[in-house]
């Protein structure tokens, strides 16, 4: 889902940069209200969340997937942590590893370090009411990266109408396209994936698993 | 053998091998490693903006040329540097770009005629679309490479830090990377640990599961190391904000290239814009 440099048009680049300043501030806004304990804490953790995109999953097609882990990281600690995590994973991605671009950061950030983690937050506290805690997490990764991939599709596929050059196609290939990779081969192994984490650190760490909730109740 | 288990070593060597061949590079003398940092990240961001905004296709062959005499001048070998940018992303790129050729996507002049019912043919408009694209997506990737591949780690911290990007941000991204090494050996370890233990070749769901097992158990003890760390790094005197021991010096030379840099990407922009 990485978005690399020369896909997007100059207008949605800036405009992405815009849209993300507030979510930066209200990220390190909260960044400078951690206990410096908790400091080294996030950057294992954002280390973490690099690694977990490493891990290849196989997929139906023959071919092998990633995960984002934005959900994990989001019902572990809270949607904010994954927030500035994952923009670092990417700053880090996209800096040192050509993957993902420069110009599109902003809009790379959007997608998996915004739409993803809060989605998948939001989506797990809902459905907790009525399902387990690990069926909820499972299709919370789903619903998120689904909407992250549908999103992203929604960028590429507007670049046509802006001015050509860029990505060549318009909403009616690019959102079908993402999605239905997402929904049919990611997403499951998203959901899979999750659901087995969350139910391995309650099972052996419980008490780590009680800590998204604590950061939700300070808000 | 199981394809999760093959895969991600084999992701896991490919990054660690990058990692380590682009600080070699850093080290080495040449001319863009004797540039100040910021000085190239002020270039890096001016240079693929005009990649990003470039319209015209000679000009965008010229913006993509320039990084690779800026890669021979660094000492860099241009086999790599070429290999290293169309490996990464430009191949799936031009993949993607294929379709564009044809008139159902791209009505105009055709070229080659590969059917006539129904009727598909390779069209000027549409070949020179997809070249477009393409090419803009190696250039800009070619000028991000050339920065990462000719400045340390540290180096591009400290000119981020100068920027003022925030002192917290920095810390959090600093231990990362030096954790995503550790973090890295261990999960090699309980790769090859796991792999040792098969005896046969794991489903797709199945392996899912493992993977998911395998990073909880990851998680469990990254947190464990977080609280670690923490106490080694107060019994440092770690004062919650880290400081870089190298300070920058901005030379007349660093100027030069500054302005050159914005000189010529200047130009090319409003070539671009006006005069092509």
């Amino acid at each position: 889902m990485h978005i690399p440099d020369g896909y997007l048009g100059p207008y949605t680049c800036v405009l992405f940069y815009i849209v993300m300043i507030p979510f930066w501030y209200r990220g390190i806004k909260w960044l400078k209200n951690l206990h410096p304990r908790q400091v080294p804490l996030l950057g294992v953790l954002t280390a973490f969340s690099f690694l977990v995109m490493m891990y290849n999953l196989p997929v139906p097609d023959g071919t092998t997937a990633h995960i984002v882990g934005g959900t994990i990281i989001a019902i572990l600690i809270g949607p904010w942590a994954a927030t500035v995590s994952i923009s670092i994973v990417l700053l880090i991605q996209a800096l040192f590893f050509g993957d993902g671009g420069i110009t599109t950061y902003a809009a790379n950030a959007f997608n998996m370090a915004v739409v993803l983690p809060f989605v998948g937050y939001y989506t797990y506290r809902l459905l907790r009411k009525k399902l387990s805690d690990v069926a909820a997490a499972g299709i919370g990764a789903y619903v998120a990266l689904v909407t992250a991939a549908i999103v992203a599709g929604f960028e590429f596929g507007l670049q046509p109408y802006i001015q050509p050059g860029y990505c060549p196609y318009t909403f009616w290939v690019s959102v079908p396209a993402m999605a239905f990779a997402h929904l049919v081969t990611a997403g499951p192994a998203a959901a899979v994936v999750t659901a087995t984490v969350l139910w391995y650190v309650k099972k052996s760490q419980p008490e780590l698993f009680s800590m998204g909730e604590a950061e939700a109740l300070r808000g | 053998m199981s394809k999760l288990i093959d895969k991600t070593v084999e992701e896991v060597a490919s990054f660690i091998r990058e990692a380590v061949f682009s600080e070699r590079y850093a080290g080495r003398e040449g001319f863009l490693q004797s540039v100040d940092p910021r000085a190239k990240l002020i270039a890096l961001l001016i240079s693929i903006s005009v990649v990003v905004g470039a319209r015209h296709i000679a000009v965008i062959l010229f913006l993509y040329f320039l990084p690779l005499v800026m890669a021979a001048l660094s000492g860099i070998p241009l086999r790599y540097f070429i290999k290293r940018v169309w490996v990464f992303v430009p191949i799936f790129t031009g993949i993607i770009a294929l379709p564009v050729i044809f008139n159902v996507i791209t009505p105009g002049r055709p070229i080659i005629v590969l059917w006539n019912s129904p009727y598909i043919a390779v069209t000027a408009e549409g070949l020179h679309a997809a070249a477009i694209f393409t090419l803009r997506v190696a250039a800009a990737v070619s000028y991000a490479i050339l920065l990462t591949i000719t400045t340390k780690w540290s180096d591009v911290m400290k000119a981020l830090s100068d920027f003022r990007v925030p002192g917290i941000v920095i810390t959090i991204t600093t231990l990362t990377y030096r954790y995503i090494f550790l973090l890295l050996s261990i999960l090699l370890d309980s790769m090859y640990s796991r792999r040792s233990r098969l005896c046969r070749k794991l489903g797709m769901v199945e392996s899912w599961k493992e993977a998911g097992k395998n990073m909880g158990a990851l998680f469990i003890k990254t947190q464990m190391m977080g609280e670690d760390l923490y106490y080694a790094m107060l019994s440092r005197g770690y004062l919650h904000s880290a400081r870089s021991l190298n300070e920058f010096e901005f030379r007349k030379s660093d100027a030069l290239f500054l302005t050159s840099a914005i000189l010529l990407m200047a130009v090319v922009f409003i070539g671009d814009r006006w005069f092509i």
